[in-house]
């Protein structure tokens, strides 16, 4: 599942209809999800704080999964030898001079860049100082919060340029912005689609139902035996074969908490044998 | 790598380089060595290598490389579950932190939360630190494998030149990888961990076969290089008898004892915290489900499945090589 996280309308907008997402509850960031519920979309509104707490609040309204996506995606300002999509691999809080770094495991085909985090619409001067960089003003708010409740593979950003921060924010219209962001839908949605086609991690799970009611177990008892089931299943051990032989001599199921911890022992030395 | 490997970006398609580090001679060549990765600017290493919640199996798919000058400690007294091999002043070293490769039983991964691999890239420090321990027995590979990486790092190569250059300094190297260098050194010992054909195959994922680690240690013989083997860990599955028997008749019959300084023979043991975290990473892996005892704050074998292991090991062993040259880990 995939949750995206956009500041404002105009930017959602080309997400909206390219995966066809529909207006979902009523909760205080306007909210939108497609037909097979994976993905989400969240409009923040502006500034690191909006974002912050739009992904704190998804977190805890859904309850995102360290498997989920948590993706950031925007427009920024950018030096004249930028311009397009970028994946974003470093982002620097201008105000407190942190900076967050997302694991850049996953082949999305887009290009690679830093970005600035700023509190106000950056000036003519400071885009002059550092060319090459990208400002915005959500991503550092974003990352605080979603490296906090997710893995760092699964906390990404996608900053599209949309002006060179020359031009002040008159410049900056929301027909701009939807331009910008649908210009690249193409190369938004094949990151999208990747991360959605993805596998989830693992789970541990071996628990056999009932297996623990044989050994009238206590909770350690419960414990140890989940862990030696799983090595078990780890290593091919037979145990369905062993406790029906330990069935038929009538060790288990135990009649109290004594004679479980014995048929245990007696379980544990059987499958080490 | 399984099928979702279309998905990762290569191994080491990203540097994360300490400022401080930028402008080192090690840096430079390190970089040039890897003229495709991305290289990002860090302020230091721990804000990469630290990061909460990274996963081992994600990430070990895509490793990031990390160039970092280390300013703490440099040179480390020898843990007790380590063996010193008769050494009084053994020490260890870490110029590298985390391996290239995998194995299920790695006590790395439950030392690092993460598969990404820091290379410091300020050797002279960790030169002049050695150079000044009195008589110092120095493992110089223990959290990583430094001749598996050192096509990147030149690492190992510079511990050889070390060494060339220290003669009252006894350094050890050890690997599971084939060296690309071999300098006949007295006080340089190329140590090669032996598994069985099954399990390099089945635990140590990445590693080259035991074919090809025979045929290092083969080459190293006849280099006149100071070679130790070591079955250590040996790892409990069933049928283990049958397989570390196997494995020391192909020694006996590939190599031979007679060019080895020395064996060890040891059990798989760990810290039981380290354990946890390893679980965690590992939810499928036979080795570190194990129901282990715990014994001062180690997870180890029951105490007759290690001395049976053990003893059997030796047994066969000094078939071949004197007990004196034996070491077993307790
Ligand atoms: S080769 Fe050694 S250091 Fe590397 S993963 Fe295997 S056990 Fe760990």
């Amino acid at each position: 599942m995939i949750y995206i996280f956009t500041a404002v309308y105009c930017e959602a907008k080309p997400l909206i209809e390219r995966f066809a997402l529909s207006p979902d509850g009523d909760y205080p960031f306007a909210g939108f999800v497609s037909e097979d519920g994976n993905i989400r979309l969240v409009i923040t509104g502006v500034g690191k704080t909006y974002s912050a707490a739009a992904v704190s609040y998804a977190h805890a309204k859904f309850g995102i999964t360290k498997d989920d996506f948590a993706v950031n995606i925007g427009t920024c300002a950018g030096g004249s030898n930028t311009g397009g999509a970028y994946i974003i691999n470093k982002v620097t809080d201008e105000d407190s001079g942190r900076s967050y770094y997302p694991d850049m495991l996953y082949k999305t085909g887009l290009r690679e860049h830093c970005v600035t985090t700023v509190s106000d619409v950056v000036s003519e001067e400071k885009a002059a100082l550092d060319p090459d960089m990208l400002w915005e003003m959500e991503a550092s708010g974003f990352s605080d919060v979603a490296r906090l409740l997710m893995p760092p593979d699964r906390v990404q950003l996608i900053k599209v340029v949309s002006d060179n921060g020359a031009e002040g924010i008159e410049a900056i219209s929301e027909a701009l912005l939807e331009r910008v962001i649908r210009e690249c839908i193409d190369d938004i949605s094949t990151a999208v689609d990747l991360y959605l086609s993805i596998p989830a991690d693992g789970e541990e799970q071996a628990q056999e139902d009932g297996t623990e009611d044989l050994f009238c177990c206590s909770e350690t008892m419960r414990q140890d035996l989940n862990k030696l089931l799983v090595y078990c299943r780890n290593s091919g051990r037979d145990v369905p074969g062993i406790i029906s032989s330990m069935r038929g001599e009538g060790l288990i199921p135990a009649a109290d908490r004594k004679s479980g911890k014995a048929a245990l022992n007696e379980f544990k030395r059987r499958i080490l044998q | 790598m399984n099928s979702s490997g279309a998905y990762f970006n290569k191994q080491f398609s990203h540097i994360y380089v300490e400022k401080k580090a930028m402008d080192h001679d090690e840096t430079k060549k390190i970089l040039a060595r890897l003229p495709h990765s991305e290289v990002i600017l860090i302020d230091h290493y721990k804000d990469i290598f630290n990061r909460n919640k990274q996963r081992y199996n994600e990430q070990k798919r895509s490793r990031a490389l990390i160039l970092a000058v280390n300013g703490g400690e440099l040179v480390y007294k020898g843990a007790p579950v380590c063996q010193s091999f008769g050494n009084p002043g053994f020490y260890y070293t870490a110029t590298a932190m985390n391996c290239p490769f995998d194995c299920d039983y790695c006590f790395l991964k439950g030392m690092y939360g993460t598969a990404n691999i820091v290379c410091f890239v300020n050797f002279e420090d960790y030169a002049a630190a050695v150079a000044k321990l009195d008589n110092p027995y120095i493992c110089a590979s223990y959290d990583t494998d430094i001749i598996g990486l050192n096509s990147i790092t030149g690492q190992a190569d510079k511990w050889i030149d070390f060494a060339g250059s220290h003669p009252d300094i006894l350094i050890e190297l050890r690997t599971k990888f084939s060296p690309a260098r071999l300098t006949a050194l007295p006080n340089l010992i190329y140590a090669f961990t032996l598994s069985p054909d099954e399990i390099c195959r089945r635990f140590e994922r990445g590693t080259p076969p035991l074919k090809a680690r025979l045929a290092a240690v083969k080459n190293a013989v006849e280099s006149g290089c100071v070679v130790r083997l070591c079955f250590d860990p040996m790892i409990y599955v069933s049928g283990w008898e049958g397989y570390y028997g196997e494995l020391v008749g192909q020694v006996a019959d590939t190599v031979g004892f007679e060019g080895i300084r020395d064996v060890s023979v040891g059990t798989f043991r760990i810290s039981s915290q380290y354990l946890k975290t390893m679980r965690k990473q590992e939810p499928d892996s036979e080795v570190c489900w194990y129901p282990f005892d715990t014994v001062n704050g180690y997870a180890v074998y029951p105490e007759d499945i290690d001395n049976k292991m053990q003893s059997f090991m030796c047994g066969r062993l000094s078939g071949y090589i004197g007990s004196d040259k034996i070491w077993k880990w307790n």
